[in-house]
């Protein structure tokens, strides 16, 4: 071994990093040479000195619960795939899945401002439907002696509404055939005691995704009764315009009284709550009937239902203003994607892509990830030239993103092998 | 049971939804990663924030991890680059209110932690002395203090640290070189010399993997 080899290699003799047979090379040169042996020497004693550096310290004890809750959150978005994990409340919130996967495919084409409309009615129609069912049903397993179908529906009536403020009736004249059987079927769940005759429904793969969102939800929660139904239309329905991320009302939102006993605090005045979602609810028929009814006899129990709703919608709103949208918006993304639907999966990760830019500065890093799930997206769906615009994108706005970035390259890799020497640059990837 | 699988085999579990695997990987890097961060910043405060924010982009970003990237690669990377984007962030502010600073953040010793609180069970000397070091590595350039932290405190190979900072190996050595004399001279100026360090040297704490 030569005297600079040695001194190339001094560091990695120090730190450990060379195999036996090579470190044995070097201690004998630095056995023979005095320069080597006096850096070395030197290298030794500066580590020495600066051996307090290496301790290890404690982050506080506050440190985990953040990254475990956004964990769990994730964790029960990803475990899809199984069949039979869908349990409980999926008679209650498998159509609401369906109605939000129904309105982001239109989403991925209409202007904003339309695009919120169309969802807010869908959801004023699909929601309301589907809260009846659920609530029905939950109630039906605790309160038997409750049995009147369109009840249940009316609480959700109320706040369901609010989102669908600027819905248009015409839009729901013209879904309110297609929904009827649905409708029929939902009404005869509702009257059923019991979940099981929804259960059919829910095998629909693309719909089983939202439904496992929402067992996450309730298992955060813990929450009795009807509550969690709430948890999910509130989620639902407040995605476009108020936050209510998943995990984040789940986390804040406290336990209420179960099903069957009545909640302490007084409960919310019908008229008021109803606001300017009453009016904006009262163009669809069925809506008002149900309003009407629920403002007949204000049973306990939907006292409890919309306090909850109230939780749901006000709480979250003051935590994370842009980013819990934002957040719905990437779980329904990766929904999608997991459901292999990349083209609307690609356009909900550019939606909250731009809500996180539009929002927060400081959310460069999530930004860049959702860029570089859309190009992810957007390969997958075969879209190449889209793929590459967003990487430009990315690369432009993002630079020092690399991990992004990389993750954007793998995902054009197949397909940049002729072209695209110059795009990969600014990636310094850490793949093996 | 789940000490013995391997980073990427934690990583893949909770792919697959198990937050036990993800636990398990907090668990192990946790402490390790806050350190880094603390010797990259100086600032308790700010360490934990992005050492939060690392995991939760971890959290964010598993389903479309990919095993080709080794789990502490990936972890350090991200927690770099909000270090790099946090220096740029607090570059930004200095100049604007502290002038004094000398050019480019190469800020005098005493004033360059303002944020470090040392630990407090320690005596006072040991105290001292990390407070010392710790304002002797803050004094380092970024790029040499980066390369001396992963490799001397995360344990990362001069190979990978090149992957996670964007240059080749040989210029990863070099600024650790650059570093360990840099650290010599302040702690020589700071009059910390050798008979201050009992510990032995080691190859620095290794990342969990398997």
């Amino acid at each position: 071994m030569t005297h600079s080899e040695c001194q190339d290699l001094l560091l990695d003799l120090a730190y450990g990093e060379l195999d036996a047979v090579r470190a044995a090379e070097v201690q004998s040169h630095l056995s023979g040479c005095p320069d080597c042996q006096r850096e070395e020497a030197q290298m030794a004693r500066t580590r020495r000195m600066v051996a307090p550096l290496r301790e290890v310290e404690e982050p506080p004890a506050r440190f985990d619960a953040r990254i475990l809750a956004a964990a769990r959150a994730e964790a029960h978005l990803q475990s899809d795939g199984l069949p039979g994990e869908v349990i409980e409340v999926k008679g209650s919130v498998q159509p609401m899945g369906l109605q939000a996967a129904r309105i982001d495919t239109h989403a991925a084409v209409a202007p904003k401002s339309k695009r919120k409309a169309s969802w807010a009615t869908r959801v004023a129609v699909g929601g309301s439907i589907a809260a009846a069912a659920g609530l029905a049903l939950v109630m039906g397993a605790s309160l038997q002696s409750r049995k009147q179908p369109p009840q249940p529906a009316a609480q959700f009536e109320i706040r369901v509404g609010e989102a669908a403020r600027k819905a248009q009736s015409d839009a729901v004249a013209k879904r309110a055939e297609s929904e009827a059987i649905e409708k029929a079927e939902l009404k005869k769940a509702a009257e059923a005691p019991a979940p099981v005759p929804q259960e059919p429904q829910q095998t629909a793969g693309a719909e089983r995704k939202p439904a496992l969102k929402a067992k996450a939800v309730r298992e955060e929660t813990q929450v009795g009764g009807g509550s969690d139904v709430a948890d999910q239309l509130a989620s639902r329905s407040d995605h476009a315009k108020e936050p209510a991320a998943a995990t984040t009302s789940a986390e804040r939102a406290a336990p209420p009284a179960p099903a069957a006993s009545p909640p302490p605090a007084a409960p919310v005045p019908l008229a008021g709550n109803a606001g300017p979602p009453l009016a904006a609810v009262a163009n669809e028929p069925s809506a008002q009937r149900a309003i009407r009814t629920a403002s007949a006899p204000p049973p306990a129990k939907a006292a409890a239902g919309r306090l909850e709703v109230e939780k749901t919608r006000s709480m979250p709103a003051q935590l994370a203003a842009p980013a819990a949208d934002a957040s719905m918006l990437e779980s329904q993304a990766q929904s999608a994607r997991h459901a292999g639907n990349y083209a609307l999966a690609a356009s909900l990760y550019r939606s909250a892509a731009q809500m996180r830019q539009s929002g927060t500065q400081s959310d460069a890093g999530t930004v860049a990830w959702d860029l570089a799930h859309e190009v992810e997206c957007l390969a997958a769906a075969g879209l190449f030239d889209q793929a590459r615009q967003v990487r430009a994108d990315l690369q432009r706005l993002h630079p020092s993103e690399n991990m992004a970035i990389s993750a954007a390259n793998r995902a054009l890799q197949a397909a940049d092998l002729p072209a695209a020497k110059a795009a990969e640059q600014p990636a310094s990837p850490p793949q093996r | 049971m789940s000490q013995e699988r391997s980073d990427e085999e934690l990583l893949a579990a909770f792919q697959q939804g198990d937050v036990g695997a993800f636990e398990a990987l907090l668990r192990r890097h946790r402490a390790p990663l806050f350190t880094f961060l603390l010797r990259m910043l100086g600032d308790r405060e700010r360490a934990e924030d992005l050492a939060q924010e690392t995991f939760l982009r971890i959290v964010k970003g598993a389903a479309a991890w990919e095993q080709r990237a080794r789990f502490s690669t990936w972890l350090y990377t991200i927690a770099r680059n909000l270090c790099v984007d946090q220096s740029r962030r607090d570059r930004f502010r200095r100049t604007g209110s502290l002038d004094e600073t000398g050019p480019e953040g190469e800020s005098p010793l005493v004033d360059s932690v303002p944020g470090y609180e040392a630990p407090p069970d320690r005596a006072a000397e040991s105290s001292r002395l990390r407070v010392v070091l710790q304002e002797a590595l803050l004094s380092l350039p970024a790029e040499q203090r980066e390369v001396f932290v992963l490799r001397e405190q995360a344990g990362v190979p001069f190979k990978e640290i090149a992957e996670m900072v964007g240059c080749n190996e040989n210029t990863a050595k070099s600024r650790m070189r650059y570093a360990l004399e840099g650290l010599r001279k302040a702690l020589l100026a700071a009059g910390i010399d050798e008979e201050l360090a009992q510990e032995e040297p080691s190859t620095g704490v290794r990342m969990g993997r398997a």
